[in-house]
């Protein structure tokens, strides 16, 4: 089922220079449960793309949302020092006057499945770097978005940890059933991750290509994770594929 | 984070019995801080003793030059027939007014400029022109307006440090990451949150630093004011005092003022210990 439905969509930013066509012609349907990546050159209005569907950049036509709503990932987490790990992951919940007990609740489970109810009390910066971005996943996460929007958000991570979260923070995704819609830089990590890899093509932004990415199921009949995929030996056929798409 | 490893890897056994470089190392710090000590109070003492002999001896005429005794004896006047009280506590109540009035007003108007970016736009040059006129300037028109009075000292006083204050909260709160504010809107977020979950909290540390260099500046434009239009507090005692060539009062109501300098600034250190013990429990 059609959760978002992009259609025919055209953006341009002004400024006292001129106008710049950031985007132009994006078509591109999700479905619900599907992970979706999205690649591109830089500055080819990936994040634009993002924040347009998150409503933060507002647009007159081209956008249509199955009454779903929207959690945003930044790229860095933004955990508030100020703030214990408990108070940053419900900053949602106090901002949108939802502290209910059943909110309450979700968010301490999912701080306990996550592994990070030992630091609920902690701060931010007494944290590893990828519990940080766990920590920022499910003060998402605590609104119950039906769709996750991830803008880059492992690229401030060095690479082992960029492994190893990305393998987390997909798993807990699956996990919760979430649609999610990921901008990335790194080919790899566009098809260990998504189901469908959109090309974007340079300024003015439009979908040059969408690859299916369909990874044979685990013995265990589950879907691969992250990690699984990157070993698996469809991984290089996919990433040449894509790789061919930029050159 | 470091810190949170060398004390997880140490055993407490090790952090009883020290090495003896350690040892060393701590009693040479020690050592130095005594010194340090020593040297300022020695400083201090020597410069009163000079002083008083000084005096004493007629090298310096005390008449002119006041001395200590003569000071403690004046000290112990005015605590007697109660003045120092009135003039001290005028001056110190003047002080607090003045500093909680700028810090109101200087927070309410930077909230204003980052609200509506027209505001600061056209109230921009405005405040930078007033922030570098000397203020002074502005006391005999204020004098002439307002009446030789308290009032004329609370508005020349906040004139000192109101301006710079609207400054830099402003420039505090613009330069605060627009990623942070986006987060907010991306939880659904108003203005008002922005405000209150990011820009406050995030700009502790500037609006404490402000408090700091303010209750310094409402001193300053206090006694500035009392100079001018007053008949009580230490900054009419020293300009009294330095007219009717009562030099006692003006040494006692500098020496005051100095006591009464460090007392303010630690108040507000004291005021940044409590607020910041949250965000500190953990470092």
């Amino acid at each position: 089922m059609a959760i978002l439905t992009i259609k025919d969509l055209d953006f341009s930013y002004h400024s006292p220079q001129g106008e710049t066509k950031a985007l132009t012609d994006i078509n591109l349907t999700v479905n619900e449960g599907e992970f979706i990546s999205i690649v591109g050159p830089s500055g080819c209005g990936k994040s634009t793309l993002l924040s347009i569907i998150a409503g933060l950049t507002p647009v007159a036509e081209g956008l249509s949302m199955n009454n779903a709503t929207i959690g945003y990932m930044l790229q860095r987490d933004h955990l508030f020092e100020w703030r214990t790990i408990y108070d940053n992951v419900i900053l949602g919940l106090e901002i949108r006057k939802l502290m209910t007990e059943e909110n309450i609740s979700r968010v301490k489970t999912l701080l306990g499945r996550y592994g990070l109810d030992t630091f609920a009390d902690k701060r931010p910066s007494e944290l590893s770097g990828g519990m940080r971005q766990r920590a920022a996943l499910i003060r998402t996460l605590a609104l119950n978005p039906d769709i996750l929007l991830l803008d880059e958000p492992f690229s401030a991570l060095d690479y082992q940890t960029r492994l190893k979260v990305s393998n987390d923070i997909g798993r807990i995704i699956k996990e919760e059933k979430k649609t999610a819609l990921l901008v990335t830089h790194d080919l790899s990590e566009a098809i260990s991750m998504g189901n469908r890899v959109v090309v974007l093509s340079e300024r003015p932004g439009t979908i040059r290509k969408i690859i299916n990415i369909d990874f044979p199921k685990s013995a265990s009949d589950k879907e691969l994770t992250p990690l699984e995929r990157r070993n698996s030996p469809e991984f290089q056929e996919y990433f040449h594929e894509l790789w061919r798409c930029f050159s | 984070m470091p810190k949170r490893f060398s004390s997880k890897r140490r055993l407490p056994s090790e952090r009883l019995c020290i090495s003896e470089e350690q040892r060393m190392y701590l009693s040479t710090i020690r050592r130095r801080k005594l010194e340090v000590n020593f040297i300022r109070v020695f400083i201090l003492a020597a410069f009163i003793f000079a002083w008083e002999l000084c005096a004493k001896l007629g090298v310096i005429n005390d008449f002119i030059f006041s001395s200590p005794s003569r000071i403690v004896g004046c000290f112990a006047d005015m605590c007697a027939d109660g003045s120092l009280y009135r003039h001290v506590w005028v001056t110190l109540y003047e002080t607090l007014l003045c500093f909680s009035l700028v810090i109101i007003i200087g927070l309410a108007s930077a909230v204003l400029m980052w609200l509506s970016k027209s505001f600061s736009e056209v109230i921009e040059p405005y405040i930078v022109v007033l922030n570098s006129l000397p203020k002074s300037a502005l006391a005999p028109i204020l004098i002439v307006w307002l009446g030789n009075n308290i009032r004329t000292i609370i508005i020349s006083a906040i004139s000192v440090a109101v301006f710079g204050t609207i400054l830099t909260l402003y420039t505090g709160f613009m330069e605060t990451d627009q990623d942070k504010i986006k987060l907010i809107k991306t939880l659904g977020g108003t203005r008002w949150h922005i405000l209150t979950k990011v820009l406050l909290p995030g700009n502790l540390a500037v609006i404490l630093n402000t408090m700091k260099v303010n209750m310094g500046l409402s001193l300053v434009g206090v006694i500035i004011g009392e100079f001018l239009a007053a008949n009580e507090g230490l900054g009419y005692l020293i300009i009294y005092g330095s007219q009717v060539f009562k030099l006692d009062w003006v040494m006692l109501s500098i020496i005051i003022l100095c006591i009464m300098a460090t007392f303010l600034y630690q108040l507000i250190n004291l005021l940044e210990k409590l607020l910041s013990r949250n965000v500190d429990k953990s470092a």
